[in-house]
């Protein structure tokens, strides 16, 4: 299981990460907005994305759109983790394509749960 | 110091300045005012009299004392703004000579000094995290070996009896205190990963001052825009039309923009008030 972090804040990639070596998952890279993240998708074997929404460059929304757009990553699993909060954005990131998103500031367990339901869901559909 | 002080006058007499523009300025109108009823009774004679070129020649002078009185109004307006725009370059530090660079370095670029705050949470959260990680693998260790050590106690004790009542309470007390390293193990376990996760403030607080330099940024710009503009009356007129077209074509982008963390989110309807309420919207959404 290959995952990638998007956030513009090292501190939040190093959070995530540790999040995720504590649930098992030790192969995990980093991007600090969607347009770096972008190549390393399309030229990687990454099984899931995580990303913020507001960074500088390209935006997280951007990048899911562009996400679902390729060929390639259309079926990626992606879940948003930002501070955006307003119904607006988060309903049209659910009509983007995003599988989960978590409002910062968010818990371990928050977390663990949104990770863990996207996965039940993909297993599910197989 | 004298350069502060200087500046300090430099502020007093840039409020006496703005303080005497309203009272300029409402002494312009005044004027515009004055002119307007010394041709009132003139005009009326002229107006009875049916003598239109005399009430034409009325109306052409308060034409031009009004004219005159609004170009008056713009120029000082324009002189205004250039002197305060001046002093707020010079007030964030950026156009100072070398005698006052070394007071003036007090108060550097608002902006250089948030973004000095950003990376100062981020070296205070990255060394809380340096600690963090050094600490989790030592407490893993000492419950791996406890657990371990656990297992062969429990066969030592069951092939060795305590012969005296003292051996027999220690062994009992190295057991509990063995099955507490576990279990307390987990409880510091946990509360480093809140300590973890307690270091999203920076983030957060990261992303509010951000928007805070861009209002900043902001600002200058307009300050600088307004200046322009203010020099020409034809220009103010030309540009009022196309801000209002920029603004309803931003609307529409901006409804969906991000916007980093919500300060205010209990008092906007717009705002979710948490995860509980995103997982809402989304199941109704069909997730």
């Amino acid at each position: 299981m290959k995952i990638l972090i998007v956030d513009d804040f090292s501190t939040m990639r190093r959070i995530i990460k540790n999040l995720l070596r504590d649930l098992g998952f030790t192969n995990t890279a980093e991007a600090d907005d969607g347009s770096s993240a972008l190549p390393m998708l399309e030229n990687g074997q990454f099984d899931f994305l995580i990303t913020d929404w507001n960074m500088p460059g390209m935006t997280g929304i951007d990048l899911l759109k562009a996400c679902r757009s390729s060929e390639k990553l259309k079926t990626l699993p992606i879940l948003m983790v930002t501070a955006e909060a307003k119904r607006d954005q988060i309903i049209a990131a659910a009509q983007a394509g995003v599988n989960g998103y978590v409002v910062k500031p968010f818990t371990a367990a928050a977390l663990q749960e949104k990770i863990e339901k996207i996965f039940e869901r993909i297993e599910a559909n197989r | 110091m004298s350069d502060k002080k200087e500046n300090g006058l430099a502020d007093a007499g840039n409020a006496a300045g703005l303080a005497g523009s309203a009272e300029l300025a409402a002494a312009g109108a005044k004027s515009f005012t004055d002119a307007l009823l010394a041709h009132k009774q003139a005009m009326l004679e002229a107006l009875q009299r049916d003598d239109m070129a005399a009430v034409a020649d009325h109306i052409h002078q308060i034409n031009n004392a009004r004219d005159e009185t609004l170009y008056f109004e713009v120029g000082r307006l324009t002189r205004a703004l250039h002197n305060a725009l001046r002093d707020f370059h010079l007030e964030i530090g950026l156009h100072s000579n070398a005698e006052v660079k070394h007071e003036l370095s007090e108060m550097a670029d608002a902006r250089s000094r948030l973004n000095y705050v950003i990376s100062m949470t981020e070296d205070a959260a990255n060394q809380t995290m340096d600690r963090v990680d050094e600490a989790a693998p030592m407490l893993q260790q000492l419950v791996d070996e406890s657990e371990s050590i656990q297992a062969d106690w429990q066969v030592f004790r069951s092939q060795n009896s305590a012969t005296t009542a003292a051996s027999s309470a220690l062994f009992e007390r190295m057991q509990q205190f063995l099955q507490r390293i576990s279990s307390d193990g987990q409880g510091i376990h946990n509360r480093l990963t809140d300590i973890l996760m307690a270091q999203g403030y920076q983030d957060l607080s990261g992303q509010v001052i951000k928007r805070v330099i861009e209002l900043v940024s902001d600002v200058e710009q307009n300050l600088v825009r307004l200046v322009k503009l203010a020099s020409s009356v034809e220009e103010v007129a030309g540009i009022k039309r196309s801000v209002s077209e920029q603004k309803t074509e931003r609307d529409e982008r901006q409804r969906i923009q991000a916007e980093g963390p919500q300060i205010n989110q209990h008092n906007n309807q717009d705002v979710v008030s948490g995860q509980d309420d995103v997982d809402d919207l989304l199941s109704s959404l069909g997730f």
